[in-house]
């Protein structure tokens, strides 16, 4: 390795430090955050990805207490940079599911790729819980060599599960009244609850959506 | 305490590839994984304190952790997927080696050999107690279809309930009955036997208030392969469903006490068999047998205006059809890898009709005069979703359908445009500047406004682009009661165009023998909106009617 490579590593290594490493701050802004791999590595590995101070507000932590689980739902795209209308070449997807088990007091955090599930761990403390949640991950998903420009775009949704009072009122209403009769909830109410959840989506108290892309870069050939 | 946070020099000690003289060589997870599997290694799942004064042997691999240091470790410790806290007064005598986690010390930590860690996650399998790392494949992240999951499972239930439409000719219809369905490894079985019970009033024990609906379905293939299914039933149908999603037209009625839709009553059976390629693509070919007739709104509640007449839900021919069709379904728009092949919606159906009926019954109790029906039917739904970059959309669709050949449709399968879904800078079936090119002179001349086109043609067009909104509240700082919004919505820009038409009948303004009307006499409008994801709120204008008055939409989920 050359020393201005070694010189290119160090910096690009101190940008993803930067990025991935710093916690400090008592109010971070939450979000994704998605990082390139270092200009070698373009066409080798893929972007590492985290979620950010999605578990910090007071709301968010008060649903969870509440029994409410959380899902993170990560979307990874890589994109060629085209003259009128870009194109998607590869895209990736993975959840991680926080939710508060009474039984033992502790927050459980899930993983979930493809079907397969990992368990992050389970802790008492949410801010251990929320570590483990914004832990970085490196997405199998590396740029092929080509002229063109690529960029990666990624997307967080952050839900809970009370959500899902809307998609049983739509589905109440499409013809599964189901859900509300077996969760020993009186179906006559899945209407207003529908109608609350449409409204506190509004307010994006229980749904949010956080993007982030990295700048353009071209993959050596 | 001061505590000094040192993932930045670990990141840089990573990501340099600088190697000290007598160091480990080998990248951190496979020095982490193979120090977890070692014979003599301590292993720890979930949290780990070492308090202080306390000594343990090394080395100790902890697993998700927290890795909580007070005391000493005699030797390595490596934490997996796990963050390591050093409190003051720690030390460890080997290198500490940190995988998927962050590390916390304080100044008075002791550590006599490495720091080395790596921010990213290890994903692994456990076999018994050791952990083999895993491969990254790409395939395994790739988005999963909608629906699949929940499609291939198998269940019994007696005391099955299912709700349907809300509409004025119902209220809430409600099925209830037992279904079953098994999934193995050649297909799928399905049987689903529900009676139909009507709350809209007067609640009677008669057809108004009771029906049925039973099917069975046999699956050959999991992925792809043969459909084979029979279906006996006596429900309310609607007369048009492709304006608006079911949500939105039950919404409106028990919201609005405004019902977009009109009904027939459908009774009888039929049978069907076809293929399938996955979820995307079904071809269905149907043999049926019905008994139609006209039903009367009744008087569902509703939560606004719920004191006034609903609109007269308008009679429709009855008699006995047979029926014969095809229906073609095709559905990628989750098919995102694929620019060209993905992104695409289509329903299509062809319908060939032949039986008798009475034509027109009206509301007074006279003897009806049948004749004899033979028709051919088409209608066409195309859409296509393009992302033309990151948050960016252009979608189009086109409607269209009608008379084919043969004999005047029945009024259960006429059309109309025109208000949500089709023509938005025109009202629901309102013409009062224009002529009736949206329901071809059912505006003017039935109770209910009737649809009675023989054809129609409809396009939409929007353009479609993410936005960030946060207006007074932010939500990781303030409560969530506090008013104003916070999340993100798309921008929507759109237009329509369409119009209805007869065929071999009618006034010249609204009639067509042969082709498409010209473009001219196309009604267009245009809009601009808001779409928060589950709520959009929308303007649109007619650009071919200068009086039409602007029309504001509120429409639950996308416009189509």
């Amino acid at each position: 390795m050359t020393r201005l490579a070694h010189l290119r590593a160090h910096l690009r290594a101190l940008a993803l430090a930067v990025v991935l490493g710093t916690t400090a701050g008592a109010q971070r802004a939450p979000g994704v955050e998605i990082a390139l791999p270092t200009a070698t590595r373009l066409t080798a590995e893929g972007p590492l990805v985290k979620a950010r101070g999605v578990l910090t507000d007071a709301r968010m932590r008060e649903l969870l207490a509440s029994g409410f689980p959380a899902r993170l739902a990560f979307r990874v795209e890589l994109w060629s940079s085209e003259p009128w209308v870009d194109e998607l070449h590869r895209t990736a997807e993975w959840e991680v599911d926080v939710r508060w088990r009474g039984v033992d007091q502790k927050y459980l955090v899930t993983q979930i790729v493809g079907g397969r599930s990992l368990s992050l761990g389970a802790f008492s403390r949410i801010e251990d819980a929320e570590s483990a949640v914004e832990r970085p991950l490196r997405v199998p998903m590396e740029a092929p060599r080509s002229r063109r420009r690529f960029y990666y775009q990624a997307s967080l949704e952050v839900r809970t599960l009370s959500v899902s009072d809307l998609d049983e009122v739509n589905a109440w209403l499409r013809g599964e009244l189901q859900p509300a009769v077996r969760g020993q909830r009186n179906p006559g109410t899945a209407l207003s609850r529908g109608v609350r959840s449409l409204t506190t989506r509004l307010l994006g108290g229980e749904r949010r959506e956080y993007g982030a892309r990295t700048a353009t870069f071209r993959a050596p050939r | 305490m001061r505590i000094v946070f040192s993932t930045v020099v670990a990141l840089l000690t990573l990501a340099s590839g600088v190697e000290a003289q007598g160091r480990d060589t080998r990248s951190i997870a496979a020095i982490a994984v193979s120090t977890w599997n070692g014979d003599g290694t301590t292993r720890v799942i979930g949290a780990y304190d070492v308090p202080a004064g306390a000594e343990v042997q090394g080395p100790v691999a902890v697993l998700n952790g927290p890795a909580v240091i007070s005391g000493r470790i005699v030797g390595l410790l490596v934490a997996i997927n796990a963050d390591v806290r050093l409190a003051p007064g720690a030390r460890i005598d080997g290198d500490l080696i940190v995988l998927g986690g962050t590390v916390r010390r304080a100044d008075s930590v002791s550590i006599g050999g490495e720091v080395r860690a790596q921010a990213e996650l290890l994903r692994y399998t456990m076999d018994g107690e050791r952990i083999v790392a895993d491969e990254p494949i790409l395939g395994d992240w790739r988005p999963r279809m909608g629906g699949q999951r929940a499609d291939r499972d198998s269940y019994t239930e007696l005391f099955f309930v299912a709700a349907r439409t809300y509409n004025r000719v119902e209220g809430l219809p409600v099925g209830v009955g037992p279904r079953f369905r098994r999934t193995a490894d050649w297909g799928r079985m399905e049987i689903e036997a529900l009676g139909v019970v009507r709350t809209a009033e007067p609640i009677r024990w008669d057809r108004g208030t009771i029906g049925h609906d039973a099917r069975a379905e046999l699956r050959l293939g999991v992925k792809n392969g043969l459909v084979v299914g029979g279906r006996l039933f006596d429900v309310i149908a609607p007369v048009e469903d492709w304006q608006l999603r079911e949500v939105e037209a039950g919404l409106s009625t028990f919201l609005r006490h405004e019902d977009l839709r009109d009904h027939y009553g459908r009774h009888g059976g039929e049978a069907t068999i076809g293929g399938r390629l996955g979820e995307e693509v079904s071809l269905q070919g149907v043999v049926g047998a019905e008994r139609w007739r006209s039903v009367d709104a009744r008087r569902p509640i509703s939560l606004l205006r719920d004191r006034e007449l609903w609109r007269v839900n308008p009679t429709m021919d009855e008699g006995t059809v047979d029926l014969v069709g095809l229906r073609l379904r095709v559905n990628t728009r989750e098919r995102l890898r694929s620019p060209w092949t993905g992104g695409w919606f289509l329903k299509a159906d062809l319908e060939r009709g032949r039986g008798t009926i009475a034509r027109d019954v009206g509301p007074l109790p006279v003897v009806p005069t049948f004749e004899s029906v033979n028709y051919t039917r088409g209608f066409l739904d195309a859409r296509r979703y393009t992302t033309l970059s990151p948050g960016t959309e252009l979608n189009v669709r086109l409607v269209t359908g009608g008379q084919l050949g043969g004999d005047r449709l029945p009024r259960q399968r006429r059309l109309s445009v025109g208000g949500p879904g089709s023509i938005e800078g025109y009202d629901f079936r309102r013409s009062t500047y224009d002529d009736d090119v949206f329901t071809c002179g059912g505006i003017a001349s039935a109770a209910g406004r009737p649809a009675l086109c023989d054809r129609i043609a409809v396009a939409q067009l929007e353009l479609r682009q993410d936005f960030d909104v946060n207006w007074v509240r932010t939500d990781h700082k303030d409560e969530w009661w506090r008013p104003g919004l916070n999340g993100r919505g798309q921008w929507v820009l759109f237009a329509d165009a369409g119009r209805g038409w007869t065929v071999g009948d009618g006034a010249p303004e609204i009639r067509q023998d042969k082709g498409m009307p010209p473009l001219r006499t196309f009604r267009t409008s245009v809009g601009f909106g808001v779409d928060f994801g589950e709520l959009g709120f929308y303007l649109a204008k007619s650009t071919s009617t200068a009086k039409e008055p602007v029309n504001f939409l509120v429409r639950v989920g996308r416009r189509f």
